[in-house]
């Protein structure tokens, strides 16, 4: 299989590349807190522009291995040698069971039985009724992906995509949207990729583009940017598929989020937000945790992340000091974990790659859950392919650490509860309140309760989704932003809300009044900041 | 590198631009408008045949087949996935390109340029184009006014391709089609409102309609019992100014068409004094009998305006024929005395108002409350908005046009505030087919509350107009 081949013979290359130092993403503030803030507000073409060509990873192994050199004594470094080939033995086998459940079975709906040649999507009434659609095909017009339906029997519709996509760009331009009267159609152009979403709900182009980045991104994470590029640049009409054959699951589980796909969740919210979502801990748990981590972390080398998460959400990330992970990149990763079971049954060495972070080289991650008895998932993320042992030993010492600390207890007590406590009592406290997204300035996180009546319903939850489309659309419209906006809907009254610390979006019944309105948002914005450190993670900590 | 990416925050590089220079800014212009069907051309080698349209005129046919060929894939794209006829618009990173289909088969295509700034950046000069600014709805409008403007004064477009295709017939209706389009596209284009001015009233293509009391409101209706007395006339619409006195029962966009045909030939058509005791307005030495074709009773027919002028009213008639010397006297002789003077108390009436509202009313740049009140219904408006003195920047102006509600849309009352970046409000409320807008600035109102009284206040004291509430 090419993909278990790729990473080391990428990884090889990198050392090749120049060894700047700074970097775009990577920019050494002596505030880290605010260039995190910045870093996650970065537009991307800077960013790629500045990294095309250039690798963290390589700057931070060149910076490394002298220490290495320097501190290990040889001896080590041939047990390291010796122990390397049993290491890459089990990465293989990690990697072949994760794409083991790749197939496609989630999507079955219309593919699986029109199997002859001859399919007619045109006059597929199911096919083409589809809330989304999203293709994606390499600029010769080879087909990638499709989110319904066999790409080999679209060929004829990618065929279009590219002929559009080309003739535009034959005149110095470049097809951003279609819009129709019940579909709009986003296109997006990356490093030799065309990728194309349809939608026919509320979402307006730039969401839809926001998707398309996440999805660029999760293509980028099983391949990398220079790889990519170098099969292109090779041969034009390279079929990708056979690159990304068992990451077809990992796109589909980042698109299929929604209410497209009848998911009633939250998760919709953190890629609209461009943020992540936050495990809720008392702060003294959460210290003891990050404090597990460093005292077991910070004499390892090449050690960049380790990050904790439980319950798709973030429980702690210790990071390399200069260096932390973009939410985008967080997404990719709580996808990764959200996509594969297998992680459950053992410990497993991985390649990623996290395009924001570094978009040519990987990272090598021991990924395991923290104890069969607390589903937490801890990554460890070093440059040091041959660290397996190493970190699987760090990983057993801070499983113990947080076992005596009763740290294991407190995730598991708030694993157990269909909701957090506090914010449950506080969502109840104002019965009016039916939802609201809270997201500080400062960090990419966003908080959000669980969905209740009458959300529960997928038709009621299009329209919630659909309310906060809109506002965040309207809110963040690039020409004209607005600060607030309030709306008294026939079903219910909306508030939107961009203060200097915070975005707020809140929906409450129909009946309420202004005045109330006011009176419940300075209260709930007031319970937030009381809470703020059980909710959200100021700074990230270092090693 | 492709505008592929729209963070959701402003990014650094944009907190950058904002603090680059601006060199230079382009606003949106006319790129290209054509008008093409499909249909048209059967044979490979006759693409140019499909083309009924096309400006600008001087440019190589084959750019042109290629623009149409373009716009045939998209609409052949869309209807992939929807009905063909449902494709509204297509964005690239330089172009808005705006669809209508106002008959099967014809379709009209508008395709402007965005606006550009030219920024200096890191000393090297970068442009940027600013396709989020255009208003999709606003240019859509433009573009069927395009159409409903030609319709006006042509009729329908297949009407004039009777013969059956591929005849030599056929040919020379497509030839003669071709002539009409271009005689008239090529006029009403030149005369073209600029389109970085094309704002929310252009969407709706309302019309302001002049306030009057009930009693000299009843004696303008009155006119309209025209067609009772002379059974010929089948409709009579009445003009103070450029404002709408008596709509008649004509549908908003001939009504909206026939309003600046009027305005534009009647300027023409010389001083006030010419028209002191009212007269037909003229065209050489004949008056003017143009035939015109309305949308009455859901039937597009020919009919034949004339129009009568006294002082500052506008009469317009609706005949069937071009009528016979007496009839116009005949016609004189009636509305001559009445016209001009219900002309005469209409002028005292308004200056009356005049004054009244300059006591309140003051310059249009002071930053005092501005409103702006839609009728869906007969689509008059009523506003304090002067739309060319820049009173209101143009990210208000178009925040309004992204909330104002489709007039065929049906949705429940709302209500709805927003505050822009630069501590503009706007105060919009909707019910019973009427869209009320308030806009704030610089006001002493800065909270949500106050604003809400703020508004409050206005829609009492500028509702109380007859025109709004009759009918």
């Amino acid at each position: 299989m090419e993909i278990e081949k790729t990473p080391p013979n990428v990884a090889t290359s990198d050392t090749n590349s120049t060894c700047e130092y700074m970097d775009a993403e990577g920019e050494p503030e002596t505030d880290a807190d605010l260039s995190a803030s910045d870093l996650y507000q970065e537009a991307v073409h800077g960013a790629e522009a500045e990294q095309q060509g250039h690798s963290i990873i390589s700057v931070l192994r060149d910076e490394l291995v002298p220490q290495t050199r320097n501190n290990l004594s040889p001896d080590s470094e041939t047990a390291a040698t010796a122990g390397q080939s049993k290491d890459l033995a089990a990465s293989v086998e990690s990697l072949a069971l994760s794409t083991s459940t790749s197939a496609k079975t989630e999507d079955s709906g219309s593919t699986n039985a029109l199997d002859d040649d001859t399919y007619d999507y045109q006059h597929d009434r199911v096919w083409r009724g589809q809330k989304k659609h999203i293709f994606i095909l390499s600029e010769a017009g080879k087909p990638i992906y499709s989110l319904h339906g066999n790409e080999d029997k679209l060929a004829t519709l990618f065929g279009v995509i590219q002929a559009l996509v080309s003739f535009v760009q034959l005149g110095q331009d470049a097809i951003t949207s279609i819009h129709a009267g019940s579909i709009k159609f986003a296109f997006m152009q990356r490093n030799s990729l065309i990728l194309v979403a349809a939608s026919r709900t509320n979402m307006s182009v730039q969401q839809l583009q926001l998707q398309l980045s996440d999805v660029y991104y999760q293509i980028l994470s099983t391949l990398t940017y220079s790889h990519m590029s170098k099969i292109f640049e090779k041969r034009k009409n390279f079929d990708l598929r056979r690159l990304l054959s068992g990451s077809e699951r990992l796109i589909f589980n980042l698109l299929a989020n929604d209410s497209s796909h009848a998911k009633v969740t939250n998760n919709i919210f953190t890629f609209l937000t461009n943020s992540i979502r936050v495990f809720p801990l008392p702060t003294a748990v959460r210290s003891n945790i990050v404090s597990a981590i460093q005292s077991n972390c910070s004499k390892i080398k090449n050690l960049v992340f380790a990050v904790l998460i439980a319950n798709n959400r973030l429980i702690t990330l210790v990071r390399l000091k200069k260096y932390s992970i973009h939410p985008a990149d967080l997404r990719i990763i709580f996808n990764l974990i959200e996509c594969s079971e297998s992680f459950k049954n053992s410990e497993n060495w991985t390649p990623i790659c996290l395009p924001k972070f570094d978009m040519n080289g990987y990272l090598h991650a021991h990924v395991s859950y923290l104890a069969d008895d607390c589903p937490a998932c801890l990554l460890l993320m070093s440059v040091d392919r041959d660290a397996f042992h190493t970190l699987s030993e760090a990983k057993e010492r801070i499983t113990e650490k947080l076992r005596r600390s009763l740290c294991l207890q407190a995730i598991n007590d708030e694993l157990k509860q269909p909701h957090n406590v506090k914010l449950y009592q506080q969502v109840q406290s104002v019965p009016e309140l039916r939802h609201f997204l809270y997201k500080p300035k400062a960090t990419a996180q966003l908080l959000c309760p669980m969905l209740k009546h009458p959300y529960k319903s997928l038709a009621e939850f299009e329209r919630l989704e659909a309310i906060y489309c809109d506002l965040l659309h309207r809110i963040h419209n690039s020409s004209r932003p607005l600060k607030l906006i309030y709306e008294v809907k026939e079903r219910e009254v909306v508030l939107a809300w961009v203060t200097a610390t915070y975005e707020l979006y809140a929906v409450f019944e129909s009946i309420v009044d202004k005045t109330t309105v006011i009176d419940y948002v300075a209260k709930l914005i007031k319970w937030i900041e009381k809470e703020y450190d059980v909710f959200f993670i100021r700074n990230h900590p270092t090693f | 590198m492709l505008p592929v990416y729209f963070g959701q925050k402003k990014s650094v590089s944009e907190r950058v631009d904002e603090m680059a220079k601006v060199l230079q800014r382009a606003e949106i212009t006319l790129r290209s408008f054509y008008v093409f069907n499909s249909n048209l051309s059967q044979k490979e080698g006759e693409e140019h045949k499909k083309i009924l349209f096309y400006h600008p005129n001087d440019i190589e046919l084959n750019t042109k087949i290629k623009d149409v060929g373009l716009s045939e894939a998209i609409i052949t794209f869309t209807g992939t996935f929807t009905s063909e006829d449902d494709c509204k618009a297509l964005h690239t990173q330089k172009t808005t390109q705006l669809f209508y289909q106002p008959e099967p088969g014809f379709w009209l295509v508008l395709v402007v340029n965005v606006p550009k700034e030219v920024k200096l950046k890191e000393g090297v000069e970068v442009a940027d184009y600013r396709g989020g600014e255009v208003s999709d709805r606003i240019y859509q409008a433009v573009l069927r006014q395009c159409y409903h403007m030609y319709r006006f004064h042509h009729g329908p477009l297949q009407t004039k391709l009777t013969a059956s295709p591929g005849s030599e017939e056929a040919e020379e209706q497509r030839q003669q089609l071709a002539a009409d389009l271009k005689k008239f596209y090529d006029r009403y284009l030149a005369t073209l409102k600029d389109l970085a001015q094309c704002d929310i009233m252009d969407m709706l293509h309302s019309i302001q309609y002049l306030a009057l009391d009930k009693s000299l409101f009843l004696r303008a209706h009155n006119f309209s019992m025209l067609c009772d007395t002379f059974t010929a006339v089948k409709e009579c619409i009445m003009f103070y100014n450029d404002q709408v006195v008596c709509g008649g029962k004509l549908a908003a966009s001939d009504l909206y068409s026939l309003h600046s045909y009027v305005l534009g030939t009647v300027s023409e058509a010389g001083s006030v004094d010419a028209f002191r005791t009212g007269a037909f307005v003229l065209e050489g030495e004949k008056p003017i009998a143009t035939e015109v074709y309305l949308d009455l009773d859901k039937q597009i027919r020919p009919h034949c305006l004339l129009i009568y002028r006294a002082l500052n009213v506008t009469l317009c008639l609706f005949v069937d024929a071009v009528p016979t010397q007496e009839f116009y006297e005949e016609l004189h002789a009636y509305l001559g005395p009445q016209l001009s003077c219900l002309a005469k108390d209409i002028a005292t009436a308004s200056k009356l108002n005049a004054s009244v509202s300059a006591t309140t009313a003051t310059n249009p740049d002071d930053g005092s409350a501005k409103y702006l009140f839609i009728n869906e219904q007969s689509l008059k408006h009523h506003t304090n908005i002067h739309r060319n003195a820049k009173s209101i920047p143009r990210n208000v102006m178009s925040i309004i046009a992204d909330l104002a509600n489709p007039i065929q849309e049906i949705s429940a009352a709302e209500e709805l505030q927003v505050k822009t970046t630069n501590d503009y409000w706007i105060v919009k409320r909707r019910c019973n087919w009427r869209q009320y807008y308030v806009i704030l600035s610089k006001s002493k109102a800065t909270t949500l509350l106050d604003v809400t009284q703020e508004a409050k206040r206005i829609f009492e004291q500028e509702l109380t107009d007859d025109v709004f509430f009759d009918k």
